[in-house]
């Protein structure tokens, strides 16, 4: 089973992430709602994937994006944002992110990426970033020349 | 309008299904949106207003992910080019879609509430079918 922790501000948006997530394929290890608790807990339970949240109070998701990679290089880390616009993608993708659950979401989009990249965990190569249902090329490629 | 873009509780109701207790989790996080969305809405208006422009379109960002989640894609779609007129501090527009995303707010609730209030129905429309 896969473990799944869930860092973002809004109880609401945390919430139906644990709806959505928790089933039969993923346990959802722990939540939290800033930065610093996320962190905390992620290096308590060493998830599979945290899905964090870009936009919040204090330490936003891309730093803590780099602090968990840092830490946990093997937790695949999705990040959950309401914007797709280019720096953002590539800022995260730049960090190690391994992918996107864009708000508002769907159940089918949010297990979608979710599969993809549990399944990138369990692969020998490196983990693709998927955004929703797309997958997106690994930064070493069509990435490498639009990285900051 | 559709109703169902107003508010479609289709993710919802099987969210309900999957899990013991979820249903009653839902009607809180709907009922949270019927309570106190209008006033959440009008604190960022308010914002823009005094010019707080990036504590307005952090508001909008929020609400819109959130109430979209629950089902409100008219606001959610009325919020995302507000956010975006706001970002680009283009006045009139930011007026006009305040407007437009109030009343897309107020449809959702409206229909949200009428769902709360019937259980759990398969759409949020009004008796008979009518438009609100």
């Amino acid at each position: 089973m896969t473990s799944v922790l869930i860092i973002d501000d809004n109880p609401t948006i945390r919430a139906m992430l644990r709806l959505i997530i928790q089933g039969e394929e993923y346990r959802v290890v722990g939540e939290a709602s800033n930065g610093a608790q996320g962190l905390e807990r992620a290096l308590a339970v060493t998830p599979d994937i945290v899905c964090l949240d870009v936009v919040m109070p204090g330490e936003d998701g891309l730093q803590v994006l780099i602090r968990i990679k840092e830490e946990l290089a093997r937790t695949a880390v999705l990040m959950v944002t309401g914007k797709n616009d280019r720096d953002t993608v590539e800022g995260a993708i730049a960090r190690g992110a391994a992918g996107f659950i864009l708000k508002p979401f769907r159940a089918g989009t949010v297990l979608d990426t979710l599969a993809k990249t549990a399944a990138s965990l369990r692969a020998p190569r490196r983990p693709q970033p998927t955004i929703g249902t797309l997958a997106i090329p690994a930064p070493n490629d069509a990435f490498a020349d639009m990285r900051p | 309008m559709r109703n169902d873009a107003a508010f479609d509780p289709t993710q919802l109701i099987a969210l309900g299904a999957s899990h013991e207790g979820a249903q009653l989790i839902l009607q809180g996080l709907v009922g949270n949106m019927v309570a106190t969305g209008a006033d959440q809405l009008a604190a960022a208006r308010s914002a823009w207003e005094d010019g707080r422009r990036g504590e307005a379109a952090r508001a909008i960002h929020t609400l819109r992910g959130t109430y979209g989640t629950l089902g409100a894609e008219l606001f959610a779609a009325s919020a995302l080019e507000l956010e975006v007129a706001i970002d680009a501090a283009r006045e009139e527009r930011v007026a006009v879609l305040f407007e437009a995303s109030e009343r897309a707010l107020a449809l959702a609730v409206e229909l949200a509430s009428l769902w709360l209030a019937r259980g759990q129905p398969r759409s949020g429309c009004l008796p008979g079918g009518a438009m609100p």
